[in-house]
């Protein structure tokens, strides 16, 4: 297996970098070398952030994803789609929150745009906007195949507060439902 | 073998647990602040001292009085902490007190970019302060490295008596990774304890020309007097011509005296290479995955990074400069070239240089299109 490469984007304060950290322990605990990097600017929230992590089963050194190279994106704030969606392979897939991120014409030839309302999922059918970070687990474990699935639930159930273990379990498979949907309708 | 996951900021925060550091003093600033996140939790759990001041200056001055105490210690901050240290460390100096200063550095000058990453106080490290002062500068460049050169740093200041500046970039501070540590009973057999002098005639500055200082715990025994100003043997102040220039000649000669000790290098590829890159900190990261990908293509080039920065491997770098034609040597930095005049100095020869100053990282691609653009390789 080659390097891998994800990255999740959105705004300050959503859980993105938390996202990042907790696939970053799924793989280690899979067997795998993993590396993550956050990137944020100096707003305390709001401001663009991304995180990217890296698989692979040599050592890896470099920690950033190359740009151009990335496999699978997720994002959840414009600002930090079109800041971020250049590093992104051709044919790469970004899954994006349509409600959210408005990518051009250009943008859907480049790439394979999926779109899942992911902050809504969170706020209306688990009741709990927190839980974002799970779904969009949820969606990258399905669609790049990458980590074990019990391992990244593990993890994230590791990583968030107890008493929203439950909510974090159902978004997790929220998650991989729409992500089975939208691949088999395409 | 202890294997985890962590950041370097993290690893620093484990590395002063484990070297048996006992109090830490701090103030937050991006992007350092995890190590002492991770020690105000730590520090207290295992029965050490953690405390957050008012601000950088009264930070530096706790772990400096803590120290002088007896206790181990350690401040942290990045860059702007840094200018404002810059008088205590001073006095760390004069007054030979041992302590740990990490400086996560950042973009700068000034509040700079908070959040990114440069290797912007690579001279500031060397000459932190006013008059002339003997540093000793560690930069890891590896997330292990973190930890490991967090112990050597406590090391080298209570063993050379004086604050001993470990510089981390954001990048190493930030990234975390899947990681293998040394048992911490290796560790610990190789922590190395400040020497104390209880015989009735003790001088704390009364050593030979190469020896530091040697400081007894205040209040455990005999009073002495500790002052910034120049002092003499008993460390009262003097102005007298022999002694004052005694005392900065002994502070100089205990760190030349012992060069040996204190450097520290690693070389990578270097026996069959044609080109040569001399970088540190993060960048060697970059340097490491561009070398392996143009070994895959047959074309052979090393790394030598110093770990040690100041005092400089100059020797090193000289023999290297009779291996390798300058037109051959890439220096690499994430800053305007504050170590490059250091590599001119000591190979006496102007190789190539490769700077970036946005608070991006530098590439691997970015070095392999470097050295294409050098020599068409």
């Amino acid at each position: 297996m080659s390097k891998r490469q994800i990255r999740f984007t959105g705004v300050g304060g959503q859980g993105i970098i938390s996202a990042g950290d907790i696939l970053c322990d799924a793989a280690i605990k899979t067997g795998m070398h993993s590396v993550k990097i956050g990137t944020y600017n100096s707003q305390v929230r709001g401001g663009p952030t991304a995180i990217d992590v890296l698989c692979d089963e040599k050592t890896i050194y470099f920690p950033y994803a190359i740009d151009g190279e990335i496999e699978f994106m997720c994002s959840v704030a414009d600002a930090s789609y079109q800041i971020y969606k250049k590093g992104v392979m051709t044919n790469g897939i970004i899954v994006i929150d349509p409600n959210l991120v408005y990518p051009s014409a250009d943008d859907r030839k480049s790439w394979r745009i999926l779109e899942i309302p992911i902050v809504e999922i969170a706020k209306n059918e688990i009741g709990n906007i927190a839980t974002q970070s799970s779904i969009a687990l949820g969606v990258a474990v399905h669609i790049t195949k990458c980590f074990d699935e019990k391992i990244l639930l593990e993890s994230i159930l590791e990583k968030v507060p107890k008493k929203s273990k439950e909510a974090n379990r159902r978004a997790f498979f929220l998650g991989i439902e729409y992500a089975k949907k939208l691949v088999e309708s395409k | 073998m202890r294997k985890l996951k962590a950041s370097g900021n993290e690893l620093v925060a484990l590395g002063a647990l484990d070297a048996g550091c006992e109090v830490f003093a701090g103030y937050p600033i991006t992007p350092s602040s995890e190590v002492m996140h991770k020690i105000s939790v730590s520090f207290p759990a295992h029965g050490r001292k953690f405390i957050q001041m008012e601000d950088e200056i009264a930070a530096i001055s706790v772990a400096l009085g803590s120290s002088m105490s007896g206790k181990i210690s350690m401040t942290n901050t990045s860059g702007p902490g840094m200018s404002l240290k810059a008088e205590q460390i001073g006095y760390g100096h004069m007054a030979e007190i041992p302590l740990v200063i990490v400086n996560v550095m950042r973009g700068g000058p000034s509040t700079g970019l908070p959040t990114r990453t440069q290797q912007s106080d690579i001279l500031q490290a060397r000459a932190p302060t006013n008059g002339d002062v003997r540093t000793i500068v560690l930069v890891p460049g590896t997330t292990e490295e973190c930890y490991t050169e967090t112990i050597r740093a406590f090391n080298l200041a209570e063993k050379f008596m004086q604050p001993v500046i470990l510089l981390l970039d954001e990048t190493l501070g930030h990234a975390a990774r899947d990681i293998e540590l040394p048992d911490l009973s290796e560790i610990q057999a190789t922590l190395i304890k400040r020497r104390v002098n209880n015989k009735s005639d003790y001088q704390p500055y009364g050593v030979n020309d190469d020896e530091p200082a040697i400081l007894n715990p205040f209040f455990t025994g005999q009073p002495y007097h500790i002052t910034g100003l120049t002092h003499d043997h008993t460390g009262f102040p003097t102005e007298h011509p022999i002694l004052s220039q005694k005392l900065i000649d002994r502070q100089f000669k205990k760190i030349d005296a012992h060069l040996g000790e204190i450097e520290k290098f690693k070389k990578c590829h270097l026996d069959d290479a044609d080109y040569l890159i001399i970088c540190y900190g993060s960048v060697y990261l970059a340097a490491r995955d561009a070398i392996e990908k143009l070994r895959e293509e047959n074309q052979n080039v090393g790394i030598f990074r110093p770990i040690t920065l100041w005092p400089s491997p100059e020797k090193r770098m000289s023999e290297l400069a009779k291996k390798f034609d300058p037109q051959n040597i890439l220096v690499i930095e994430m800053n305007k070239g504050q170590y490059l005049r250091e590599v001119e100095r000591s190979m006496r020869n102007r190789p190539q240089f490769l700077s970036k100053v946005n608070g991006r990282a530098i590439s691997p691609l970015e070095i392999i299109e470097k050295l294409r653009e050098m020599h068409h390789v």
